[in-house]
């Protein structure tokens, strides 16, 4: 007996942007991590109200100059990131390798740029509250960081090992986001903690 | 770009290639590394209640031990542990994974889809639950039960006064709970927006369905807050951080503020999915159309949003200042309009319909009462001074049941009778179904109706017993009596279903004449859910949809292979292949389980545990080899 249908065969196995189930995803992490990085700026103007003076231990500019650098790192690392992107829509494999590994370059540099800071800071986390909430804000970020680092070697594993198909571009795409929230992440921990000690 | 197209033919019978791929090896492999959807929802469904009993043992133990004056069952530590260990319970263990539990049970059903978007992460998160759950209660048993109360107030759960593992052991239980709340929550939203079957529009989706997107999202973003604050104090507890240290320029109260911005709208994301069973099972039992469809789902997101702004009225006993408490005191208020609002458009589809009174529709009624009476106590404690008067009093343990249980454990109740059959085939009993509600229903009033007076005689909480003088007795015993009936309810249900499960009559496909797509498959359903995937023209596709409503053709059945629709409309887009049985979600928990338990004892845990999720992430996420006819087409 025949029967209406809708036939989907023709349509294709993968899309990219947030046609893509896992785009949606990578925009929910973000709004989670986000969340948690968002609550912990107001940890710290919480305990910045309570505490006199504030803060208890001055932090020197030379960090904060340093923060700035990896910010500005973070900041171009976009370019090839978005680069990335588009390479994978234009199924440009080479291109992608290389502007992924231009981007996950500049990450691995802003990372060490803030494991530097994290140990030239003049306090540890457990040296008072403010000591804590700083390492917290700064650590998280430079944990969303690595695992934004992590997620492009494996990429990048992938792409020079091979094969490449079609869902690994729309992959690369999607997880574009995620580097983007890496990048917000740290302009947040900069403007809360370093922007105060530039002024 | 390539698109669907609408035509008529011959359908070839996939039935073989679908079962062949959606069907589970036998064995320990296949049942560890199973992630069906089905599968993942039925183990967190009888995970939760598995807790749900345990907690309801504990609760019985506080009750025997209150029931009259001086008495000594058990002392003040264990005391402490047991209270603390049964809201913990049935907080994180209980209420919120049930509810997620049958959202990852029914959702792609009723969405017309054969699984999740993310398979693997449901597993992953349910094994974390499992593990955390485990924990709490090995700490239990150990006499390392935590100690503080539910929700740990510091500096008592801090390292001055929480000396031990106790509440570390209730951190950690927490951030493997909430990993895997959001590991479902994401699941679902994703589910729901991209996996709808085509005609699905969003103003087409079942009542449930909205439910469960709702509270996903408000999981989304209120999870995050406890998974940090529990952070936060197991590290004002490990490497002596001080975010609540008031001695080293932190605050007690930072902590009931992001604890409660987080809990409050735990509250409406354990209830919510109850309002969704509520009008799943009004349809059927009144045997007509929800009244107010765009009503109900504009309420459940208000509801949602306003959830989000009224954290404080659990603090108006710290000392806020003024204009605080009455933004909080107003925001309280308004939370009322949206479930008022609920509440009369399901009156008034009982009064449009014809109401058969079967199991579920008693527990929808029961709901109705408790939930108004719980409702009404929660008006009055929006009021600061009255709030002020009753808080810690036994006037807020009948509160939050009445809100709890009547809001969501008896629409749960309800939900499990309803979707009972499609979950196993079989039927419960009738009987001791409607015996069991009435047990349920008398009992838990018996029990914490008098508690409202006793909150009101100056009877605090959580203390392990008192003394005559006070005149609490009488009361406390009728609550007593009252708990051991509301057990021998819930006995009853359990050993209704264990009967039923066995040897119950046999259901069908549809016992309800319900409306939704899970009912136009068969019970249990199989491995791949439809062997057609339907396509809708309407929020009640099994009563409505006409006899030569199109279905799919053309997503792969010698694959698990999912149609991907459009965000609003559910218009066909693409089609995507899901992982099939895996163990890497089980040892990416496992590596998570020795991150979280072994950081309590040591900080190398945490460089050992997270080397072992990245070599188990890495497995996870290793692509598969490709097909040998992708090989072909890449070969030059």
């Amino acid at each position: 007996m025949k029967r209406r249908v809708i036939d989907v065969a023709a349509l294709p196995a993968h899309a990219f942007g947030s046609r893509d189930p896992l785009w949606w995803a990578v925009i929910l992490l973000d709004a989670i991590e986000g969340t948690m990085l968002v609550l912990l700026a107001v940890t710290y103007f919480y305990i910045r109200d309570r505490t006199t003076p504030f803060p208890p231990v001055v932090v020197p500019r030379g960090i904060a100059w340093i923060a700035t650098a990896e910010l500005v790192v973070w900041l171009v690392s976009a370019v090839p990131t978005y680069a990335s992107g588009r390479a994978a829509i234009a199924g440009d494999v080479p291109r992608m390798r290389r502007q992924l590994a231009l981007a996950t370059g500049l990450g691995i540099i802003a990372a060490v740029l803030r494991w530097t800071e994290l140990h030239l800071l003049p306090m540890r986390w457990d040296s008072h509250a403010y000591g804590s909430v700083v390492w917290a804000l700064l650590g998280l970020q430079w944990l969303h960081a690595v695992t934004g680092i992590g997620e492009n070697l494996l990429y990048l594993a992938v792409l020079w090992i091979g094969p490449v198909e079609d869902k690994h571009r729309a992959d690369i795409e999607v997880s574009t986001p995620l580097w983007y929230f890496v990048i917000a992440g740290a302009a947040l921990a900069w403007a809360v903690v370093f922007l105060e000690v530039l002024l | 770009m390539s698109a669907a197209v609408e035509r008529e033919l011959e359908l070839p019978d996939l039935t073989a290639e679908l079962a062949c791929a959606w069907t589970r090896p036998r064995g320990l492999r296949g049942w560890l590394g199973d992630v069906d959807h089905k599968a993942i929802g039925r183990r967190y469904i009888a995970t939760a209640f598995g807790f749900f009993l345990l907690g309801g043992v504990l609760a019985l133990i506080m009750r025997l031990q209150l029931a009259a004056p001086n008495r000594e069952l058990v002392g003040p530590d264990r005391y402490d542990q047991i209270f603390t260990t049964h809201g913990s319970t049935m907080m994180f263990l209980f209420a919120v994974p049930v509810m997620q539990g049958f959202g990852v049970y029914l959702v792609p059903l009723m969405l017309g889809t054969r699984n999740v978007a993310f398979p693997r992460l449901n597993a992953y998160g349910y094994w974390v639950y499992l593990i955390g759950g485990v924990f709490l209660w090995v700490g239990l048993l150990t006499d390392t039960g935590p100690d503080a109360g539910w929700f740990a107030y510091v500096p008592l759960a801090g390292p001055e006064y929480g000396t031990g593992k106790r509440m570390d052991v209730w951190a950690q239980m927490i951030t493997f709970t909430e990993l895997s709340a959001l590991a479902v929550a994401v699941n679902l939203i994703v589910t729901t927006l991209k996996h709808r079957a085509p005609g699905m529009a969003l103003h087409r989706m079942p009542m449930f369905v909205w439910a469960t997107l709702v509270t996903s999202v408000m999981v989304v973003f209120a999870m995050p807050a406890v998974m940090l604050s529990s952070g936060q104090l197991a590290s004002d507890r490990l490497i002596a951080t001080h975010f609540f240290n008031a001695a080293e320029g932190g605050d007690p109260l930072l902590w009931q503020h992001l604890f409660w911005y987080f809990a409050h709208p735990e509250v409406y994301i354990i209830f919510l999915p109850a309002l969704g069973f509520v009008s799943s099972i009004l349809a059927p039992f009144a045997r007509t159309q929800l009244v107010g469809y765009t009503a109900l789902v504009l309420a459940t997101v208000a509801t949602a949003f306003i959830g989000f702004g009224v954290w404080v009225h659990h603090m108006f006993a710290t000392g806020l200042p003024q204009l605080g408490q009455s933004f909080f005191t107003a925001a309280s208020l308004l939370i009322v309009i949206p479930t008022g609002v609920q509440m009369f458009l399901w009156i008034a589809t009982v009064w449009r319909g014809r109401v058969r009174l079967a199991t579920p529709m008693l527990y929808v009624v029961a709901f109705f009462v408790t939930f108004l009476i719980g409702g009404l106590t929660g008006v009055m404690i929006a009021s600061v001074p009255l709030d002020l008067q009753v808080h810690d009093t036994f006037f807020i343990v009948a509160h939050l049941h009445y809100v709890l249980i009547g809001g969501a454990v008896f629409p749960l109740l309800g939900a499990v009778y309803y979707w009972f059959p499609k979950l196993t085939g079989r039927m419960l009993d009738e009987r001791a179904g409607k015996l069991s509600c009435a047990l349920v229903f008398a009992g838990f009033h018996l029990t914490f109706f008098p508690m409202h007076q006793l909150g009101l005689d100056g009877m605090p909480r959580r203390v392990y017993t008192y003394d005559e003088a006070t005149g609490w007795g009488p009361l406390n015993l009728v609550a007593t009596v009252g708990a051991v009936v509301l057990g021998l309810g819930v006995a009853l249900t359990l050993v209704n279903a264990v009967v039923a499960w066995r040897r119950g009559a046999i259901a069908g496909p549809d016992p309800w004449r319900a409306d939704g797509l899970e009912w136009t498959t068969s019970s249990p359903p199989p491995a791949y859910n439809f062997r057609d995937l339907p396509t809708v023209c309407d929020r009640y596709p099994a009563w409505t949809s006409p006899p030569d409503q199109p279905v799919v053709y053309g997503v792969r059945a010698d694959r698990p292979e999912l149609l991907v629709t459009t965000l609003v409309d559910a218009a066909p887009d693409h089609r995507t292949e899901l992982a099939n049985v895996t163990l890497a979600p089980l040892g990416a928990a496992l590596a998570t389980g020795v991150t979280f338990i072994g950081s309590i004892f040591t900080p190398w845990a945490v460089p050992i545990g997270g080397a072992l999720i990245v070599i188990a992430l890495v497995v996870w996420f290793w692509p598969r080899p490709p097909y040998r006819e992708e090989r072909l087409e890449a070969a030059p």
